[in-house]
């Protein structure tokens, strides 16, 4: 369940933002987060951590999108890169087990949308 | 309204880990980070060190959900243990062991062992200023836990696989195992050990002193 300790951080860094940049009643109405598929994050587990931790906030009612980034890895060996699946981390191409990972390793708050004055 | 925000959901965490990495730095000692299932035997590992003479001097910061009990274990043997109790949390996060850290004896020590709560996928997640993650594997647990659970043997620099002893009487296919562990990570070295019979620890002994010797160089 760290999906419930990242989950805090979103919550408290949406909720700064929303303050710092929309004022101090801002309502939020959408957070998005980016995580790369090396991230063993249960969505499921990430929206129920969401609908408690803003409960009584300006966020909260608010919506959760998750953003899945794959896993991308350049070869060593013969130069390719691309997308691989993990568990394997083989080049599809050469078979060479020593690639580097460059991607999918992303866990960052992208946006957030705060409801329009009236 | 939409604010482009781009903040790493880390951050906070990494503030304290980069604490530490200078804590460190500044003393020249080595920090690993333990890491497997509940049961896998990383305090077993731990209290064979202990009695060894041949490895680095090394204090112990214990983390678990409840009770002093592994902290106990590791004091009998004459360690340094401190005990770490998330109440409920499934990994450590950097703030708490930066704090455990800075009231050991560090003067008097070459390295840190942090033995994480027995978790596979959560510890493996968090950065706590570690030098090196270390994946403890049982032969117990099956053959194909590191396609299971890939980040942990992907974030690893060495994985100790344990309980070799009971080789004998299971099915556990070792060059299954060990081609499992090749193709998640084909850099980490795998040391294969018996805490049992005490076996097959010097080589991971060296390598703990030459992460230690790597942790005091320039």
């Amino acid at each position: 369940m760290h999906e419930f300790a990242i989950t805090e951080r979103l919550v408290e860094t949406a909720l700064r933002t929303a303050a710092e940049s929309a004022g101090p009643d801002a309502r939020v109405r959408r957070v998005r987060m980016v995580a790369g598929a090396l991230h063993a994050l249960v969505e499921d587990n990430m929206q129920m951590a969401y609908a408690v931790l803003t409960r009584g906030t300006a966020a909260e009612g608010s919506r959760l999108e998750i953003v899945r980034r794959p896993v991308i890895a350049a070869c060593g060996g013969c130069g390719w890169s691309g997308e691989i699946t993990p568990p394997f981390f083989v080049c599809p191409r050469c078979e060479h087990v020593g690639v580097e990972v460059t991607g999918g390793k992303e866990l960052f708050l992208e946006e957030v949308e705060t409801a329009d004055e009236h | 309204m939409n604010i482009k925000v781009y903040q790493d959901l880390m951050g906070a965490n990494e503030e304290w880990a980069a604490r530490t990495r200078v804590l460190l730095k500044e003393k020249g000692l080595a920090m690993v980070n333990l890491i497997g299932a509940p049961g896998c035997g990383k305090t077993a590992v731990l209290e064979v060190m202990a009695r060894r003479k041949d490895g680095p001097r090394f204090a112990v910061l214990e983390g678990d959900v409840e009770t002093t009990r592994d902290a106990e274990r590791l004091a009998r043997l004459g360690l340094t243990a401190s005990q770490l109790l998330t109440g409920g949390a499934c990994h450590l996060e950097a703030k708490l062991v930066h704090y455990a850290l800075r009231d050991l004896p560090l003067d008097e020590l070459d390295l840190v062992v942090v033995e994480n709560v027995g978790n596979m996928v959560c510890p493996a997640e968090f950065d706590i200023g570690e030098h090196a993650k270390v994946a403890v594997l049982s032969v117990t647990e099956g053959e194909d836990k590191p396609l299971k659970y890939p980040l942990l043997f992907r974030e690893a620099k060495a994985v100790l696989l344990t309980k070799t002893d009971l080789l004998p009487h299971l099915s556990f296919d070792l060059a299954t195992c060990l081609k499992n562990l090749q193709s998640v990570n084909a850099a980490a070295p795998v040391f294969q050990m018996s805490a049992a019979r005490e076996e097959g620890f010097g080589p991971w002994q060296v390598w703990l002193n030459e992460a230690r010797a790597e942790a005091r160089s320039p």
